[in-house]
């Protein structure tokens, strides 16, 4: 069976049809089965400072890590590289941390728990002094009149009443002199 | 100063009756009283549980070895109690550590000497990062069980100021002799294993 040249390009046609897409498929393929290989970019010193920024030496106390000169906390600067270079973020960096040092690692007590106690406790207790403050100055500044105001008595009255108690508060006084 | 207050006590008081006006304020008084108590008696209760618990993590008064689990670099998992019978060396260690450097071949010598005798040596590494830990560990050709102290949990137990420290641990799980300094000789080593030597 001879085939005339209009079906040899028909049959052109629909291979190209059929494999063009299929080409383009593998293609795609290959394109995302490259992309989760992580590409090897050099960490920078500045990169992993942010992070060291962000935890303290757990050998020294009140020194952050990306200021420490001990080796153990280069050893940690390495392997905060080491981990930016495989990708990792700061919170799976600093968890890693925690869970290799302890929260001290992170410079406060984690929000979490019994640790919740540092955290509220200042702030109540900064409260309850103000609250304290207020009212003792209230109490100091505004004395309340009325129960414990005087009387309005006639000048000479009380001075007759008052008269033997001041000439013993004289009395009292001049002994102190 | 009896005086002076019999002489205010005898001032004659003018308007409503004393209880009346000075009662809510011996209510606040009372109630801060209350806080204020209460406060310091939960803080003295932390600081006795806290003492407690210090108390009871603390060998040196019991003797006793605080018992710990540690899983070894290669993946085997170790607890003190399950050593009872034999004499434990318990080296604290890290690879940033200079004299934990000096000390590490004598402690790999005397782990090849003393294997066979009932007496097993610990290595816990102390703030420390795994990828340096290993190489320290195949530069001093280390062969005798050691991991990561994970969060210091034992160093805290043993109350360790720093590293190299050495704790000898007897057959019937007692403290027996602990070096907090770098080991120096053999001699010196030897001497603390013998005794911890089983019978």
């Amino acid at each position: 069976m001879q085939l005339k040249i209009s079906h040899w390009l028909f049959l052109c046609l629909l291979v190209a049809i059929f494999l063009v897409p299929a080409q383009v498929r593998l293609v795609h393929a290959q394109t995302t089965q490259q992309t989760p290989v992580p590409q090897q970019t050099p960490v920078t010193e500045d990169q992993i400072n942010v992070i060291a920024r962000e935890l303290w030496c757990p050998l020294c106390s009140g020194v952050r890590l990306d200021a420490c000169e001990l080796k153990a906390c280069d050893q940690m600067r390495q392997e905060i590289g080491l981990k930016l270079a495989a990708g990792d973020d700061l919170e799976a960096i600093k968890t890693y941390f925690v869970a290799q040092y302890g929260p001290q690692v992170l410079g406060e007590p984690p929000r979490a728990g019994f640790n919740w106690l540092a955290w509220i406790l200042p702030f109540v207790v900064l409260l309850a002094g103000a609250l304290f403050l207020v009212m003792r100055g209230r109490k100091l500044l505004f004395v309340k009149p009325g129960p414990t105001a005087l009387p309005t008595v006639g000048p000479t009255v009380a001075s007759n009443q008052d008269e033997p108690y001041v000439r013993r508060l004289e009395e009292e006084l001049k002994r102190y002199d | 100063m009896t005086d002076n207050l019999s002489l205010t006590g005898d001032i004659p008081t003018v308007g409503p009756d004393e209880n009346q006006t000075v009662a809510p304020a011996n209510r606040r008084v009372t109630i801060w009283r209350l806080i204020i108590i209460g406060l310091i008696i939960v803080f003295v209760g932390f600081l006795v549980v806290g003492l407690e618990r210090t108390n009871k993590s603390d060998w040196r008064a019991s003797g006793v070895a605080p018992d710990f689990t540690f899983t070894t670099f290669d993946g085997k998992t170790i607890h003190l109690a399950d050593l009872k019978g034999k004499g434990v060396v318990l080296n604290f260690w890290a690879s940033w550590c200079e004299p934990c450097r000096d000390e590490a071949k004598l402690l790999e010598q005397a782990w090849q000497r003393e294997k066979g005798n009932n007496i097993v040596f610990l290595g816990l590494d102390y703030l420390d990062q795994e990828h340096a830990a290993q190489a320290y560990l195949k530069e001093f050709g280390i062969t005798y069980a050691s991991g990561p102290d994970i969060q210091s949990a034992a160093a805290r137990q043993y109350g360790i100021t720093g590293v190299p420290e050495t704790f000898f641990i007897g057959p019937d799980g007692t403290v027996k002799g602990y070096l907090l300094k770098q080991l120096t000789s053999e001699a010196e080593l030897t001497g603390y294993i013998d005794a911890i030597r089983p019978q």
